[in-house]
């Protein structure tokens, strides 16, 4: 069996064992990294506190899907800087979940260390945000209006620059 | 329960660097939390310019980021807006300031330059060719019905200026039927005459009464594009002039020589910013012959014209396209002089056709002088400074740079204006702007002189617009317009013999 078929044990923050190919796991640095650290990979279950089952397999099951791709090096990270906000069909169907899910998923990335898993989330995010009022965005994030009259009327204000919104 | 608010800092930034800079507004006008967070947030400004404009060079230091977001923005808006013309003119003076920083700092490629394709997107629209780039005072009586001078003579000059920084002349063939040129009606008095007549011809018939008016050549304005008072700031609206009527000539020109002369200035913005001149060949004299031994003297000549190269800031070593227009010199004298107006009124448009000479010069750097140096050719500055206001001048100053070189034609070698030898100097204004001065040498007396403003600043692809005219001042003339451009780091001459030409 070669080192990526072999298969790895996860424990998610609920205490589920989840079984997984070696490969798959390694596209989260963190995991990546304990297994170099353990030496043994297979016999002791990895532990992945912060996240749940629920999350982790979804995680996963992106993790699955992108197991061959190429990894990132230093000069595609300068370049995305210019990139715009595309994001490829899969990823955007697997972003397909509601709020709580998706905010889940980029604080597991994020927690993981797994850096294209938190573009995509990111990226989902903003897409949510552009061109919208502040009304829009409000109520796409469920965010209460916390500024009295007087408040607001001066932050307009001093946004008078990008009014007709 | 996680939601946008529960997210760290890292992670706000992280999302917020995907949206627009536009959508920053909004999204500060939702709460307090996301207010505070984005306001005065360097460094998520800072991304977010860098993402959507090139990185200004190191030169620039550390920007408010947050106002340059703002400014770009309100920009954006304006010039993406479906205002039309009017509600746009407004803002020309925004508009014209933000363009030209954003051309500034642009990234010297231009293909990879996104404020160059950006502004050539935007740039596309009628509404803003109208608004922004023919505000100057020539469409008072040039260009179409939605063309007209902004209000005042400062914000006509920005206007003239970015049309020169736009690069290709806005100069549309008359939309009516009458395309034959109609003289003008001289029983009817100057004015209502050239309102009646004027949305008849093509812009390049007035840009070129302005170009071939000899009033315009006095020793306030250095017989070149500069203002009427001495303060040689850049006259823009007679550089837009004058790069009207030589790009009309060119295009002519171009037509005719059926491709072997390739089109030039079709590109809009592109080469009109600082640095954006690279040369194909490599920059540097060539080996000596191999037949032959180099002596002491020219290894020392060839050491010191190196080192002049590299102190040399504005870049003019190198082979040079210059082209030169001129009317007929019965047609200049008979537009001139043939009837008596007022020293206000304007001359009619003509369309008179012009010559065009075309020519290779090769120049080199000879003499590098201290900034401010004042040089033998400016007869008219005092002897107690270049007669310039420097107290609003930022930055380092920089030398002024002396150089010989020699044209040659590329037409017809019989033509005894073709050949000859070149010496000028180039140096830079108290506005920053870089100003070339040339004189043409035949048989050992000069005979013209050119006086220019490089388009796009130091070191521009786009080259230098400017007039020339008789080195004696003559008032009769003959004058005209001239431009010349960079083709290359490398010499002719280098090529045909081991000595830095400079040595003749």
């Amino acid at each position: 069996m070669s080192e990526g078929e072999q298969q790895v044990k996860l424990v998610s923050s609920d205490n589920v064992e989840i079984l997984t190919e070696r490969k798959i796991a390694e596209r989260s640095m963190l995991i990546k990294n304990m297994i170099e650290d353990l030496g043994a990979p297979g016999e002791e279950a990895i532990p992945i506190m912060n996240v749940s089952e629920a999350v982790l397999r979804k995680v996963l099951e992106w993790c699955a899907h992108h197991k061959n791709d190429p990894t990132p090096t230093q000069d595609d990270d300068a370049d995305s800087r210019k990139k715009t906000t595309d994001i490829e069909d899969w990823d955007q169907k697997f972003m397909q979940v509601d709020q709580e899910m998706l905010f889940e998923i980029i604080l597991a990335a994020n927690y993981m260390d797994i850096k294209a898993l938190l573009d995509v989330g990111c990226k989902t995010v903003a897409n949510m945000i552009k061109s919208k009022s502040p009304e829009e965005i409000r109520k796409t994030f469920n965010i209460q209006n916390d500024f009295t009259p007087e408040e607001e009327e001066q932050i307009r204000r001093e946004n008078e620059w990008a009014e007709d919104r | 329960m996680s939601s946008l608010l529960e997210l760290s800092h890292e992670l706000l930034h992280c999302i917020f660097c995907g949206i627009e800079p536009a959508d920053l507004s909004a999204l500060s006008r939702t709460c307090k939390d996301l207010n505070s967070y984005i306001r005065g947030n360097r460094l998520l400004h800072k991304d977010l310019y860098m993402r959507r404009y090139d990185e200004p060079r190191p030169e620039y230091g550390e920007l408010d980021w947050e106002q340059e977001i703002k400014n770009l923005v309100t920009l954006e808006e304006i010039l993406e807006s479906e205002a039309g013309r009017d509600a746009k003119a407004d803002r020309l003076g925004f508009v014209a300031e933000k363009i030209e920083r954003l051309l500034e700092t642009a990234t010297r490629d231009h293909e990879a330059s996104l404020n160059i394709q950006r502004l050539r997107a935007y740039f596309k629209h009628t509404s803003n060719i109208d608004a922004f780039l023919c505000a100057s005072s020539l469409f008072e009586r040039a260009g179409n019905d939605s063309q007209t001078p902004a209000s005042t003579a400062e914000l006509q000059q920005q206007s003239a200026k970015l049309h020169c920084l736009f690069g290709v002349p806005i100069d549309p063939l008359p939309k009516r039927s009458s395309l034959t040129f109609q003289r003008p009606n001289l029983s009817l008095s100057p004015s209502s005459c050239t309102r009646m007549q004027s949305r008849t011809l093509p812009t390049h018939t007035y840009a070129r009464a302005k170009v071939y008016d000899l009033r315009q050549y006095t020793d306030a304005t250095l017989w070149g594009p500069f203002m009427d008072d001495g303060s040689q700031r850049v006259d823009w609206e007679k550089v837009e002039a004058i790069m009207i009527v030589l790009g009309f000539n060119l295009n002519k020109f171009s037509q005719r020589s059926d491709g072997r002369w390739p089109k030039v200035w079709d590109q809009a913005f592109v080469g009109a910013t600082p640095n954006s001149f690279t040369s194909h060949e490599p920059a540097k004299l060539a080996p000596p012959k191999e037949s032959e031994e180099e002596s002491e003297e020219i290894s020392k000549i060839r050491e010191l014209a190196l080192s002049l190269n590299s102190q040399d800031p504005y870049g003019v070593t190198g082979t040079w396209m210059r082209v030169v227009c001129f009317l007929d010199y019965n047609d200049l004298y008979a537009f001139n002089f043939s009837h008596r107006i007022g020293a206000q009124d304007l001359r009619d448009p003509i369309d008179t056709e012009e010559g065009i000479i075309d020519l290779e010069e090769s120049l080199q750097v000879t003499k590098i002088e201290a900034p401010g140096s004042v040089s033998e050719d400016d007869e008219w500055v005092s002897v107690d400074g270049d007669g310039q206001d420097w107290s609003s001048f930022k930055g380092d100053r920089l030398p002024v740079v002396h150089f010989r070189g020699r044209s040659r034609s590329l037409h017809a070698s019989w033509d005894p204006n073709a050949n000859s030898a070149i010496r000028g100097t180039v140096r830079q204004t108290a506005s920053g702007d870089i100003r070339w001065t040339t004189f043409s040498i035949f048989h050992g007396e000069e005979r013209w002189r050119s006086e220019g403003i490089q388009v796009g600043g130091i070191r521009s692809a786009r080259g230098v617009l400017g007039s020339w005219f008789d080195k004696d001042y003559d008032m009769h003339g003959p004058a005209g317009p001239t431009a010349f451009w960079k083709v290359s780091d490398s010499c002719e001459d280098d090529r045909n013999s081991g000595i830095p030409f400079a040595y003749y």
